[in-house]
């Protein structure tokens, strides 16, 4: 299934290049978070504090002029998703992460305001490679960390449906940076998961990345 | 975050300095076939377990300055996903014992052009361990999970390490390029106090097979 998805994508991307259309590769930080509901405070956890979970994205682009100013835009990224909820008490440093590592098929309506700037909006195609949950302890003295988690293949929903939008600045010819917010609007968990996670959880990825992007 | 910072501000410089001497420059990526050596042998202490290969990811920039024609230097900044994975096969469950060691490398790769397309080199790299620690999965078929847990060494790491690398680039085209590398590691990752390990005086050095693309920017 996986690969059958993968091999779907790099053909579509594969046929966008032998096109002679526009490519190019893109990179960046991405800044995790996960509505959960219920939340996760309300598990019993109060203390723990919502913050960010910092991940990585990567991916290849092609570009479709419509117009001289717009086009569309197909892209293949591998992106961490997912959320931290951390809790430090007396050195010692708590953490419980949530994480997807999501294949996105993303296809943006773009927009050229002015010469540099790229505005973009569109659906997104997402596919769980790989979901679950991780705690973590990281002690101060000797300066270690300790952790147990679980990938939750079974009771991962696989396919995850989402809306990005965002903005590219282009800069030193071929070069661009760019910031984009992914907003999820798929349940990462299915419904029952066997007492793993509470009942009827549901925990919805909303994901912010910043990076640079080259054009080939 | 500092270390994300640290690496950004090293990525800028060069890019930066790239374009200012006139260097070609790039980016390469693709996966980590890890192995180590380790010393005493876990095949050895646990008759049960197969010694495999432990994927990993890698990235990173590359810069080369051409000395005349056929030779030139490649300096790099790399992100590898190194490590060594150890399985055992139940009913049921797949157990796993996985060492990691996560390196930023910086490779001086002396390099040498036999024809148009096709890129030799060799060269000393030197290693900044920025995590270290092993894993115990247990891959479980019913129901579908893996199951782990494991502990990262923190301050029990050797930071900095020394490896020798050898590859060979095939160029495809003016802008892509397909490359296999192999990186001889001569360094413990393992620190000498570290009480984490089971057997005491444990030794395991990377060995790293990287296979990937590359861009030429």
């Amino acid at each position: 299934m996986k690969k059958l998805v993968l091999l779907f994508a790099v053909l579509c991307l594969a046929t966008g290049m032998s096109m002679a259309l526009d490519y190019g590769v893109r990179g960046g930080l991405s800044l995790g978070n996960l509505a959960l509901d219920p939340e996760f405070e309300e598990w019993g956890a109060s203390e723990f504090d919502d913050v960010i979970k910092m991940g990585f994205y990567g991916g290849i682009f092609v570009q479709y002029p419509l117009g001289e100013t717009m086009g569309l835009m197909g892209e293949l990224n591998y992106i961490q998703k997912g959320d931290r909820y951390h809790f430090e008490e007396s050195g010692n440093d708590y953490n419980y992460f949530f994480y997807g590592k999501v294949l996105e098929m993303p296809v943006l309506f773009y927009f050229l305001p002015m010469e540099k700037m790229t505005l973009y909006a569109g659906p997104v195609l997402g596919y769980v490679l790989k979901g679950g949950y991780k705690q973590k302890l990281a002690i101060d003295d000797p300066d270690i960390s300790q952790f147990q988690g679980l990938d939750m293949n079974e009771y991962i929903n696989r396919f995850e449906f989402s809306a990005a939008l965002g903005g590219r600045y282009q800069f030193a010819g071929k070069y661009f940076g760019e910031i984009r917010y992914i907003y999820g609007m798929s349940n990462m968990f299915k419904d029952d998961t066997d007492g793993m996670l509470p009942d009827e959880i549901e925990g919805k990825t909303s994901t912010l990345t910043i990076g640079l992007g080259v054009n080939l | 975050m500092k270390k994300l910072f640290i690496c950004l501000i090293l990525i800028v410089a060069a890019v930066g300095m790239g374009s200012a001497l006139d260097l070609n420059y790039g980016l390469r990526t693709g996966v980590v076939l890890g192995n180590m050596s380790v010393d005493p042998d876990p095949t050895d202490l646990e008759p049960g377990l197969e010694a495999k290969m432990k994927m990993g990811f890698y990235c990173g920039l590359w810069a080369r300055h051409m000395m005349n024609e056929k030779m030139g230097i490649t300096a790099e900044l790399n992100y590898v996903e190194k490590g060594d994975r150890y399985s055992e096969d139940g009913s049921g469950v797949t157990m796993h014992w996985i060492m990691y060691e996560n390196v930023l490398e910086l490779p001086v790769l002396f390099t040498y052009l036999p024809s148009e397309k096709f890129a030799l080199y060799a060269g000393p790299v030197l290693e900044y361990v920025l995590s270290s620690g092993y894993k115990m999965a247990y891959d479980v078929d019913d129901p579908d999970v893996v199951e782990y847990m494991g502990y990262g060494f923190g301050e029990w790491t050797n930071r900095i390490g020394f490896s020798i690398a050898a590859g060979v680039t095939y160029q495809v085209n003016e802008t892509f390029f397909g490359e296999v590398r192999y990186t001889y590691g001569f360094s413990n990752v393992i620190g000498d106090d570290n009480e984490l390990m089971p057997a005491e005086g444990l030794e395991a050095i990377p060995r790293t097979l990287t296979i990937g693309i590359g861009i030429n920017l």
